[in-house]
């Protein structure tokens, strides 16, 4: 992954304000994509700068680009996005470039931009556990994949993913292991603890956040002290269960043996 | 024959097949279910693909893209079914020679039945991955020479570092560039070093683009000004290939 907090060049950051986009289904099935730009005034991008938006999912997996015209004269594309079988995980970028002697140069950048989900008109709110059904998983039920963030692949022999996850039983067992499996491999993997604030979009950061706001669960352990940072991994774990009720909600499955 | 899919059935039986190749290098593939109508079935529209060799990746992705092409099949009709079946009907072709070593061979099973829906494996087939980069650049194919040399059943890494992202591989420039790179026109193979993990290597190429891709826009750049821009760690691939 490129280091992006450099900035030798002047690069300007497109805020998500500026950028929204939203995910359609037609009716044969094949996913397209709006996309309102709306650049704040005083960026300063010259008339003739080219922008394009770049859909992706993972960070060197499926990937289509997109011209959007120029920042004087915007136009709409056809934003069928062909290469993708879902809609699930899909990102988007928006890029401004350079034209003529630094033909290329980026002026702005857009990052990781979430599409409103199909058939939503606003935007969507925002869950912190990506979700999305893969082919690949053979036997597996699912599997967390950390390519690009956290992602919950759920088999898709298994039908729709949404079913899956809302299943009591699914939630009981497999979320409290998700949320450990995240956490080691924030603390004892990355040994990450930079930043860890409401305003940093880092996905670890936006995870330890997370963390802290269960009750009694307190400040970051040292990431260097294993035996802490497993205890306070568990306390989280252990904390996440109390507050969703796991048990009660196994119980009601097991005790009626259904499901 | 005529161009068929292995159905559920099938991928079983070719999946388990590979499993049991790590184990048993001798063991006969089982040709039998490319035409058991239990195990496969004939694809639509109809093209009929040849018992045949290939000197190098790039015949085989040109037969097939042809081939393809002719008979009006799309994308969306090259699951992972048909992939699988061609990669068991050519089994020997992907397999090295007696005497000749592949490491990791047999590999993952996505180098033999796709993983489609995750491009990262996607590419990894030994026929879909070919065929992929010369569908991306059939307009001026000789542009990604350096993704099509070598034998089927040694991808190498110089290809690996540009096919598995496709950001990378759809790029004209970054690909043009890494065949003037990395190509001898003349031998019709990777120059020496190109492989490797030293300075200028493919590998070192992609990290260097990975930088670049935070000022600039790659894709609206073309293979000399990439060229410019790199550093001079690659100036001895360069010069060998103006020699």
């Amino acid at each position: 992954m490129p280091v992006r907090s450099l900035n030798y060049t002047g690069r300007k950051r497109i805020t998500k304000e500026e950028v929204a986009i939203s995910l359609q289904e037609e009716p044969d099935g094949r996913i397209i994509f709006d996309a309102d730009i709306r650049l704040r005034k005083g960026r300063n991008f010259p008339d003739d700068a080219r922008i394009y938006v770049e859909a992706y999912r993972g960070s060197s997996a499926t990937w289509m680009r997109f011209p959007f015209g120029t920042v004087g004269a915007l136009v709409s594309p056809d934003t069928r996005l062909t290469d993708f079988d879902s809609a699930d995980g899909i990102l988007f970028r928006v890029r401004v470039t350079s034209v003529g002697a630094k033909q290329g140069l980026l002026l702005g950048e857009a990052e990781k931009i979430r599409p409103n989900e199909l058939g939503e008109l606003e935007p969507a709110r925002r869950s912190i556990l990506r979700v999305r059904s893969d082919r690949n998983l053979e036997q597996q039920v699912y599997r967390v994949d950390f390519e690009d963030g956290p992602v919950l692949l759920v088999n898709s022999s298994l039908g729709d993913w949404r079913d899956v996850v809302l299943d009591r039983v699914f939630l009981a067992l497999v979320l409290p292991c998700v949320l450990e499996a995240i956490l080691v491999r924030i603390l004892s993997v990355d040994k990450y603890t930079d930043e860890v604030e409401e305003e940093n979009t880092d996905w670890r950061s936006e995870w330890l956040v997370f963390a802290k706001s269960l009750p009694g669960v307190g400040e970051l352990p040292n990431v260097e002290d294993k035996e802490v940072v497993n205890e306070w991994i568990e306390s989280v774990v252990r904390t996440f269960c109390r507050k969703q009720r796991m048990l009660e909600r196994y119980g009601e499955y097991w005790n009626r043996g259904d499901s | 024959m005529k161009l068929r899919r292995l159905n559920e059935k099938g991928l079983q039986d070719f999946a388990d097949f590979i499993d049991r190749l790590a184990l048993d290098p001798m063991l006969a593939p089982p040709s039998g279910i490319l035409e058991d109508s239990e195990k496969s079935d004939v694809c639509r529209p109809s093209v009929e693909v040849e018992r045949r060799r290939f000197s190098s990746r790039f015949e085989a992705a040109a037969y097939l893209y042809n081939k393809f092409i002719e008979a009006g099949i799309s994308d969306s009709d090259l699951d992972r079914g048909v992939w699988a079946w061609l990669a068991l009907l050519w089994f020997d072709q992907l397999c090295p020679p007696p005497g000749k070593k592949a490491r990791g061979w047999p590999g993952e099973q996505a180098r033999w039945i796709p993983t489609l829906s995750d491009y990262r494996k996607h590419y990894r087939h030994l026929l879909a991955g070919p065929w992929r980069a010369y569908r991306f650049h059939s307009g001026n194919i000789e542009r990604a020479r350096v993704l099509l040399c070598g034998p089927l059943y040694a991808p190498g890494d110089v290809s690996e570092q540009i096919l598995s992202r496709q950001e990378l591989v759809t790029n004209r420039g970054v690909v043009e560039v890494a065949t003037r790179l990395y190509y001898d026109p003349l031998q019709k193979k990777l120059k020496r070093g190109a492989a490797g993990k030293g300075p200028g290597s493919a590998r070192r190429y992609a990290d260097v683009l990975n930088q670049f891709d935070v000022t600039w826009d790659l894709y609206e750049m073309g293979s000399n000004e990439i060229t410019t821009l790199l550093p001079q760690e690659f100036d001895r691939f360069m010069a060998a290939s103006r020699t």
